[in-house]
């Protein structure tokens, strides 16, 4: 009889270290902050973690589509902020005396979402229509579509910050589907929810998914295979921005006012995330599960760092230096494979 | 018998047709990397890079992390 060989060999154990090193990294500090501070693992900082993880889980399943294709994309925070703007303009209340729109009439909040949800999509269609028709490299495309965004933005706004909310609108992030003592569950989360589950079907089981992993595996043979390569692009860039559009939505609500630095360097929080919870920038490999690990683990450093009362300049070095790391170590499978 | 004379020359290759080895195997290596990612283009630059010095840059990074909070939390406490 052959002998079975033990999964835990030092080879595997290393690999699986060097793989999640970063996640490991986070739940050795959670737990040392937890028995250090007392009140850091309560129901009350669990929700504040699900507040903010749910809007950003919801734009890094945008930024992932297009990371899966080989490519990127650097409008995100900025395609967040102009719609968080664009909502705040139309679900201000009507007696509000800096109304931006004050002929406008009163909307209802649904409605106001699909307005703007269809005026970002359109931005995303442009960033594909570009990438996909005329080949500039998603790095590119997108930055230029991160300036005009924010162009646009301050344009529409001009340069003024926004309040006023509707209650109804605010009662979408502040409102909670229960509550049992200091623990809610908000309606963020069952947004985040929603969304995560319907990623999680298109990338699994429609043919979308299919050709999106295809064409992030090796364009050429995908195309080769029939695979509609240029149309494919474009809907996984208008899904993100649906996707920044809802995010920014939800930002809005949650904060309770709106500006043209609303969601600045979201993007990069959102691809550090998704490449932390592995989704590869080589391509054609990433879970909705890694992308929700990889906000969580930011999240939750970012809390850390918060309960060991470090000066929040510093917060900013050490989670670039985390960026760093994950690149790094998405660089080393990479060259390790070679 | 056939006349020998009138078979047909074998035809002698053109020059300019035949491959290049060297030439071409270049310029497809070339393509290859073009139409590579702009990741994958940067990473190739790393790609002699012995995977023991990116296990020391990331040693080297996360002691800056840790450094900076340490300093982060000294700063918040009033210490500099």
């Amino acid at each position: 009889m052959e002998k079975t060989k033990s999964p835990l060999t030092a080879k595997n154990v290393k690999n699986f270290l060097s793989n999640n090193a970063i996640i490991i990294l986070i739940a050795a500090l959670a737990i040392g902050v937890g028995f250090w501070k007392e009140n850091f693992f309560s129901f009350g900082n669990l929700s504040n973690l699900i507040m903010n993880v749910s809007p950003r889980f919801i734009i890094a399943c945008g930024v992932s589509g297009c990371l899966i294709t080989k490519g990127t994309d650097l409008s995100a925070g900025r395609m967040v902020g102009l719609a968080a703007c664009i909502s705040a303009m139309l679900l201000q209340r009507t007696d509000y005396a800096s109304r931006m729109l004050p002929n406008l009439p009163d909307i209802p909040v649904f409605a106001a979402l699909v307005i703007v949800m269809a005026i970002i999509a359109v931005f995303g269609a442009i960033s594909g229509c570009v990438i996909a028709f005329l080949k500039v490299p998603p790095f590119i495309a997108t930055l230029g579509m991160q300036t005009i965004v924010y162009g646009l933005c301050s344009v529409v706004t001009k340069n003024q910050p926004m309040g006023g909310f509707k209650d109804s609108y605010t009662a979408v992030a502040n409102g909670a589907l229960f509550k049992i003592g200091d623990f809610k569950l908000p309606y963020l989360a069952l947004f985040a929810l929603l969304v995560g589950l319907y990623i999680w079907f298109l990338y699994n089981k429609t043919r979308h998914g299919k050709y999106m992993y295809a064409i992030g595996g090796n364009e050429n043979a995908a195309q080769v295979a029939g695979v509609n390569v240029p149309a494919t692009l474009i809907r996984i860039y208008i899904l993100a921005a649906a996707l920044y559009a809802l995010g920014g939505f939800l930002l809005g609500a949650q904060a309770g006012g709106a500006s043209t630095a609303t969601g600045f360097g979201y993007e990069l929080e959102a691809i550090a995330a998704c490449t932390i919870g592995g989704v590869s920038t080589n391509g054609g490999v990433g879970k909705v599960g890694g992308v929700l690990i990889g906000v969580l683990v930011f999240e939750v450093l970012k809390i850390c760092l918060q309960f060991m009362g470090v000066d929040p300049a510093y917060t900013f070095i050490v989670q670039g230096f985390v960026i760093i790391v994950a690149v790094a170590l998405d660089l080393r499978k990479y060259l390790a494979k070679k | 018998m056939g006349d020998v004379h009138n078979q047909p020359e074998p035809k002698q290759p053109n020059p300019a047709q035949l491959p290049v080895a060297s030439d071409e195997t270049s310029s497809q290596e070339q393509d290859i990397v073009i139409r590579r990612s702009l990741k994958e283009r940067l990473y190739e630059h790393f790609r002699n890079v012995p995977v023991k010095y990116i296990d020391w840059f990331i040693g080297a990074c996360v002691v800056a992390i840790v450094v900076f909070i340490i300093l982060g939390m000294l700063k918040g406490r009033g210490a500099f």
